[in-house]
């Protein structure tokens, strides 16, 4: 069931109004049947099956573990292993399958292994990474072990993180999720709201910067066999468009969903496009994925005692600095490798996290020149000027290494690369951008679109653009929401005959 | 060890790690109030404090402090 589909509409209509009318202390039983509901009719019963051994592993191993103190390291290990080993197997058999072949054939006996024919549970990557900092946040003594199993299931399998997250924490979420929420009228307005905020986003932007993309993308230019030059960087421009509609759109329709009951769900985005550094944009994109490496990845890596070892192996080869800065670097590579790996298992996706541990380590090692370079050139880093010059650099980098995405391989990736520096900028202006697989009225609604969201997001750098809103006078508020409405209704890409496109990271 | 001894190796610490000799740190400083204070520079941080006091944080530790007067209380915590 999607959830820009009317179905799901009327699906949270029910759960909500159910929820409402019975007892608080039972609100979370529409949640938890509404939960097994919405994974049944979106995968299979299955699914379901495969999606609740999760949910038990992780609550009988995170109780094992706490019990047995002495054995709680080998507890803990297993069971991450096969929670981990679930998700490997389900979704990414086929890159080890793929790589054993080639190993094979070098060898010279080749074999034609097959694939396995299995399909993931919805939202595996998602709940199983919240499972497993579960079972952590208990090894490591920050929470005590859930007694109802019932709690548990709810937080791994709340229906509208079911999609592509976000990837919640059990000492703050659970008892959101369990504790039956009073109705509040304003909470439940704000939640509307969002969620119409995020249909806009989906379904007016993200659906026609999807076809831009498609088009480019899949070489289907009109007159023209291989994009290039230009075309290229349009491609690439309107993905990451895409991509940021698409996935915070998503997440708007989800917060929107939690807050009809009054939950309020962590957020993934905080205007990463205001950005000045990558580093800075990944702590405002995905956020809750970008804080999950750092708190079960990168820490752990980093205090372990191998890395201790390198500490003290840098230190002595080359000193103090060296063992700060390099063991970090090192970190930071395990953590954009798992990074590309958990997008997808292929050999595309884990370039693309390795570009991005470039640019971030790349900004890390030159950030001394750089700052003896600002104070010879007297720089004046609080310029408003300074601060858009560093915006337009994170964009780029961060649109370079993210156009290697909605290729078909890394192959086709590089070689889109290499096309990118033909010389053909007269494209923008002799009308064939309106052979992108958008007419003149599309195109333009799309670039409307755009405007509108920039204007949205220099609000939203001031704090909740909902509650601004909320202060202005009644009509000023109604005209501007009907507006959206109608927006969604006449400019949205939905209907007989058109599906929606799945949400990018529902992929994941 | 007292606590306003802790506290005045904590400067120490801060200074060093943050290569800032006017960094002062009290029961309420957070990373919000040290400019270099990101999660990169917060484990070197802890690492730096382990050294000076010849303790251990738990990762759980780790990730979940506040501030620094929590941190003197598990420095106090565990050398005592």
């Amino acid at each position: 069931m999607s959830i820009v589909s009317f179905y799901f509409f009327v699906f949270v209509a029910v759960v909500v109004g159910i929820y409402y009318i019975i007892p608080r202390t039972n609100r979370w039983i529409p949640l938890l049947l509404g939960s097994a509901v919405f994974i049944i009719i979106s995968s299979s019963w299955k699914m379901y099956i495969i999606f609740l051994t999760q949910v038990i592993l992780a609550y009988v191993g995170a109780w094992l573990l706490y019990k047995n103190l002495k054995q709680s390291r080998l507890i803990c290990g297993i069971a991450i292993a096969l929670e981990i080993g679930t998700l490997i197997i389900l979704k990414d058999s086929s890159f080890f399958i793929i790589n054993y072949r080639y190993i094979l054939r070098l060898l010279g006996k080749p074999r034609q292994i097959p694939f396995l024919k299995i399909a993931a549970p919805l939202a595996i990557s998602y709940y199983t990474l919240m499972l497993v900092s579960y079972i952590l946040d208990v090894y490591w003594r920050k929470i005590e072990p859930e007694k109802n199993p019932l709690k548990l299931l709810l937080y791994a399998g709340f229906f509208p993180q079911m999609i592509a997250g976000p990837i919640s924490r059990y000492s703050k979420t659970a008892a959101e999720l369990w504790e039956g929420h009073c109705f509040n009228y304003d909470n439940f307005c704000f939640g509307i709201q969002r969620f119409l905020w995020g249909l806009f986003k989906k379904l007016v932007l993200a659906e026609r910067l999807g076809t831009i993309v498609t088009s480019i993308y899949t070489g289907g230019l009109e007159g023209t066999s291989t994009p290039v030059g230009s075309y290229i960087w349009i491609g690439a421009v309107a993905y990451v468009f895409q991509l940021y509609t698409d996935f915070s759109g998503g997440m708007d329709i989800v917060l929107g969903t939690a807050q009809l009951f009054g939950i309020v769900l962590p957020e993934n985005f905080r205007t990463p496009f205001y950005s000045t550094s990558m580093s800075e944009l990944w702590r405002r994109w995905h956020i809750t994925l970008g804080l999950w490496l750092k708190d079960y990845i990168m820490f752990p890596f980093l205090k372990s005692r191998p890395a201790a070892k390198f500490r003290a192996f840098c230190q002595k080869q080359f000193g103090k600095k060296a063992a700060k800065t390099v063991p970090t670097y090192l970190g930071t590579f395990l953590v954009w490798f798992c990074c590309g790996f958990w997008h997808g298992g292929t050999y595309k996706w884990i370039f693309w996290g390795l570009c991005t541990f470039v640019i971030i380590v790349g900004g890390m090692v030159l950030q001394p020149f750089f700052n003896k370079l600002q104070v010879l050139l007297r720089v004046n880093t609080e310029a408003e000027s300074w601060i858009l010059f560093g915006r337009l650099r994170t964009f780029l980098l961060f649109t370079i290494a993210c156009s290697v995405q909605p290729a078909d391989s890394l192959m086709s990736a590089l070689k889109m690369w290499k096309n990118a520096f033909v010389y053909n900028p007269w494209v923008f202006v002799d009308g064939s951008l309106y052979q992108l697989g958008l007419d003149r009225l599309d195109f333009w609604v799309m670039i409307f679109g755009l405007m509108v969201l920039f204007v949205v997001s220099k609000y939203q750098q001031r704090g909740s653009v909902r509650e601004i809103i909320a202060r202005q006078n009644l009509a000023f508020r109604w005209i501007l929401w009907i507006g959206l409405l109608m927006a969604v209704l006449i400019f949205g890409m939905y209907g007989e005959g058109y599906n929606p496109a799945d949400f990018i990271y529902g992929g994941f | 060890m007292k606590r306003e001894e802790i506290f005045e190796k904590l400067n120490g610490v801060f200074q060093d790690v943050f290569d800032d000799k006017s960094i002062t740190v009290n029961e309420k400083t957070t990373a919000d109030d040290i400019e270099q204070w990101d999660s990169l520079e917060h484990i070197n941080l802890i690492l730096a404090v382990e050294t000076e006091f010849g303790m251990k944080f738990t990762i759980g530790e780790t990730t979940t402090m506040h501030n620094v007067g929590e941190m003197a209380d598990i420095i106090l915590q565990r050398i005592s």
